[in-house]
């Protein structure tokens, strides 16, 4: 693939709210804590999805060359949380950020391979203005709930990432992908007007879901780029919780030291959409040029994307790692504060 | 020569009255200013009312209030109005009351503020005080009356090393001076333990930092210099007065430890008076907050500005001091309804200049010069009035 | 029961609140925030353009509300928190703002301390979010522009 082949990452940004819950916390509350995460982000009472892709995005556009928001042709909006289930969510990102009002927005909201979708979509949108200068924005914010009482509650974090997509520049660019969708009943589902997720709890079938729709889509990338897992420095698995991903990996041939440097569950919990696209982040704060990296994304229900990327010379050129900073530090809380600024109490 | 006069006064307690509402407590103080004229007087010769209320009775009546009120006791057919400045309403009905004898049409006006709060439910009450502030940027973005004057203190205490507990003696001295006031809510003393013990409300203010907002009404009669003396021998002249406004909220002014409405105003009433500072006998000052008596000493001229919390050290604002602030317990013990603060002021000057006060102990010494200082909300308007005993 | 901002008042000033935009005077240059149709800078301009404001400033004052005192709008969120901090910070621009400050943990904000803007929920009424600026302490966890 050369140079100019189509647009691509041009930097990112990544927020984590900054009150931070332990597992230990769990197991004071409930005797045990059902997620493998040693701690968690936790929204303040006044973040909200859209509020933390607004900050996200500053982050991504602070993080690259300067432009001005004004010229921006698309964002793309990702959450399974929206404050609204219906109304543009997308206009109060636009508004924020003074993005102008004829941008091209995209809104994928209802399964957490939607961080993924947003990406390729804005990527498409993108590739059609073939135009000097060119940019785009993908929006990533996350905080799904789940009843207190519920196992999966437990993993259940919040956090962010934006991506600037742009046509110089690029630090890594798309040169694939393969999408799988099946029908699957009973996984992690909302009912319409529900802010709680469901999960009818059997691991045994939805596991084995996740592991036929995600190969699924692994598979058909490597049959398209004719490269084997070998070939691929990274693989960003889905991470909703802290085992199916590394399985899955290990069943379609890839290695721990593929998989290990974007999975950071124990650190982030389940952040929805964002799950793959922090694994992404993480993967180019520490990418070398010429590497290429599968990202695979998972939605319950069920469908999975595969994106195959090709990180440039220009990683790494003005590196500014955001992972780790995003993580590190925070103010722990209890879990009553955590009930509380969740508003689940 | 002064053309104004004070020629009665009446207030009822000021403080929890669960059995009166606004129209019984304005009555209450109607009659005992009628009852206060020394030569009596009929209340026919009444020519006009000027009412402050910022609530309007708790919202029951948002319309013609002051014309209910004044009907209600006998009054049906004078022109009668409601001023509304906040927590200067009473101020502004007082200085409305000046200005209208003042300009020869009147002969005899009827100044009084009214507030009923505490039949509302503690959320309807904080709103009526929320409304005072500025609503859209101060208010919803979560700052209370508290929390400006609080965010006031704050940069007060770091502009001028004034310390927590200064905060503290200015509520310490007006619950001394409540303590002797029958008219007051609070009649009792509190000492700097217990106010500095007291819970957080708007850090670094806390609870004994705060008047209460609560009922109660107060009339004055203001007559022209020309009839008063056919009221009594001992009318209080009116010598001087000023009124003037500022940006509501905090953010738009260039200062927040000084109150540039309290200082336009005062200047205004000094230069009409012929006085200055250094002839007052007492002062009411507007203390809705400790730190509100602290900033208001320099901009009303009792002292230079940062030697604030020394004026208060030195005792000299105590009963007995050089120039008492204050006697009757200010807001801080004698209670703060809105509307009546302002009239509430002029009669406790009244009485002192007349020598009336309720105990000797009270009494300012051959008083003859005070001034009042009403403030709305956290300084958008205020009035300062200044008195001659006759 | 709150003091009350219709919805279309509020969403007159949407570039104010959410990215807070302010009027450059063009009689004085001086900068208005929130607007003014009178400069307050030189009293006399009164004609405007939009100047997207920075976001940074410091901060001049503040207070910790307790949660039992605060308004009637803001009572929930006082509950969960306990208290809130609202602050009056110094933007760089100039111009002073009241708004919340967020992640100041438990700890005293200091006067002085670089404080920047972040877009939150400040309140709802009839079902609707009203969103807007509060600010936090500028951190070194906040990023830096690029040396490029
Ligand atoms: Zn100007």
């Amino acid at each position: 693939m050369g140079r100019h082949d189509g647009p691509g990452i041009v930097a990112y940004g990544v927020y984590f709210p900054s009150r931070r819950i332990s597992s230990d916390e769990y197991r004071r509350a409930w005797g045990s804590c059902a997620a493998a995460i040693k701690e968690k982000a936790v929204p303040d009472f006044d973040e909200d999805s859209l509020t933390m892709a607004v900050e996200a995005s500053r982050r991504a556009l602070l993080s690259g060359p300067r432009r001005d928001p004004g010229t921006a042709a698309v964002l793309a909006l990702a959450t399974t949380s929206a404050p609204y289930a219906e109304k543009a969510l997308a206009s109060t990102v636009v508004s924020s950020l003074g993005l102008p009002p004829d941008i091209v927005t995209v809104e994928c909201t209802t399964s957490s391979r939607a961080g993924a979708e947003a990406l390729e979509l804005a990527t498409m949108v993108l590739a059609e203005k073939r135009k000097p200068g060119a940019w785009g924005l993908v929006a990533a914010a996350d905080a799904p709930r789940a009843a207190p009482h519920d196992p999966l509650e437990h993993g259940l974090g919040a956090g962010a990432v934006a991506i600037v997509l742009g046509w110089e520049d690029v630090l890594a660019r798309l040169v694939g992908r393969c999408s799988w969708v099946e029908e699957s009943l009973g996984e992690r589902f909302r009912r319409a007007g529900q802010e709680r997720l469901n999960d009818m709890g059997v691991r045994e079938v939805t596991g084995s879901v996740f592991d036929r729709v995600a190969g699924a889509a692994v598979g058909g990338l490597l049959e398209a780029s004719g490269l084997k897992p070998a070939d691929y420095r990274y693989l960003v698995v889905p991470q909703h919780d802290g085992r199916a991903g590394l399985q899955l990996a290990r069943r379609l041939g890839f290695k721990e030291e593929q998989v290990r440097p974007a999975f950071l569950f124990d650190r982030t919990g389940d952040v929805g959409v964002c799950s793959c696209l922090v694994g992404l982040a993480a993967v180019l704060d520490v990418a070398a040029p010429g590497e290429r990296v599968i990202l695979v994304a998972y939605g319950s229900g069920a469908a999975a994307s595969a994106l195959d990327l090709e990180v440039t010379a220009e990683a790494g050129a003005h590196r500014r790692p955001q992972v780790g900073p995003a993580l590190d530090g925070g103010v722990p809380v209890d879990y009553l504060e955590y009930l509380k600024l969740r508003r689940m109490l | 020569m002064p053309e104004v006069a004070i020629v009665g006064a009446g207030q009822t307690r000021f403080g929890d009255f669960p059995d009166r509402g606004v129209k019984e407590l304005f009555a209450e103080a109607y009659q005992e200013t009628l009852a206060s004229v020394d030569r009596g007087m009929d209340p026919a010769d009444i020519q006009a009312a000027y009412i402050g209320c910022l609530s309007a009775g708790g919202g029951f009546q948002l319309g013609q209030l002051a014309p209910l009120l004044t009907s209600y006791v006998g009054l049906p057919d004078i022109p009668s109005l409601r001023v509304e400045n906040a927590c200067a309403s009473g101020g502004y009905a007082l200085v409305a009351a000046i200005c209208a004898v003042a300009s020869g049409r009147y002969d005899l006006v009827l100044a009084a503020g009214v507030e009923k709060m505490r039949d509302a439910s503690a959320n309807r009450a904080r709103y009526w005080l929320g409304v005072s502030g500025d609503t859209e940027y101060e208010r919803l973005a979560g700052l209370t009356f508290a929390g400006i004057y609080a965010t006031m203190a704050r940069r007060y205490m770091e502009e001028y090393a004034l310390k927590r507990e200064h905060l503290a003696l200015v509520a310490v001295k007006n619950h001394a001076h409540g303590a002797q006031n029958p008219k007051a809510q609070f009649q009792r003393q509190v000492d700097v333990d217990t106010v500095l013990r007291g819970p957080e409300v708007a850090s670094p203010l806390g609870v004994w930092d705060c008047c209460s907002t609560t009922d109660g009404a107060a009339c004055v009669l203001v007559a022209s210099a020309r009839v008063a003396r056919s009221f009594t021998d001992r009318p209080v002249y009116v010598m001087g007065w000023g009124a003037a406004s500022d940006h509501l909220a905090i953010h738009d002014r260039a200062r927040i430890t000084s109150l540039r409405a309290t200082v336009s105003a005062c200047r205004q009433a000094y230069q009409q008076a012929g006085v200055g500072p250094q002839d007052l006998d007492l002062a009411e000052v507007h203390d809705c907050f400790t730190i509100a008596e602290i900033m208001a000493y320099s901009d009303l001229g009792l002292c230079e500005e940062g030697r604030n919390a020394a004026l208060l050290e030195s005792g000299a604002t105590r009963l007995g001091g050089s120039i008492p602030v204050n006697v009757s317990g200010g807001l801080k013990a004698k209670g703060h309804p809105l509307g009546a603060t302002g009239i509430g002021m002029a009669c406790e000057i009244f009485w002192q200049l007349r020598g009336q006060a309720e105990l000797p102990s009270r009494q300012v010494k051959d008083a003859q010069i005070a001034l009042s200082h009403n403030v709305g909300g956290s300084g958008g308007s205020a009035v300062v009035v200044v008195y001659r005993g006759g | 029961m709150g003091a009350h901002v219709s919805i279309a008042m509020y969403q007159r000033n949407i570039p104010l609140r959410y990215r807070l935009v302010g009027q450059r005077c063009q009689t004085c240059g001086g900068v208005n925030f929130p607007p003014r149709a009178v400069c307050s800078q030189c009293s006399k301009g009164t004609r405007f353009e939009d100047i997207q404001l920075s976001g940074r400033g410091v901060l001049y004052s503040w207070t910790r509300i307790a949660g039992a005192g605060a308004p009637s709008e803001f009572a929930a969120q006082a509950q969960a928190l306990g208290s809130f901090v609202v602050g009056l910070v110094q933007l760089e621009e100039g111009p002073r703002v009241v708004a919340q400050i967020v992640e100041v943990g438990r700890s005293a904000p200091r006067l002085g301390q670089r404080v920047e803007a972040v877009l939150r929920r400040i309140y709802e009424e009839d079902g609707v979010i009203r969103y807007g600026y509060k600010f936090r302490p500028a951190g070194d966890a906040a990023p830096t522009p690029p040396g490029k």
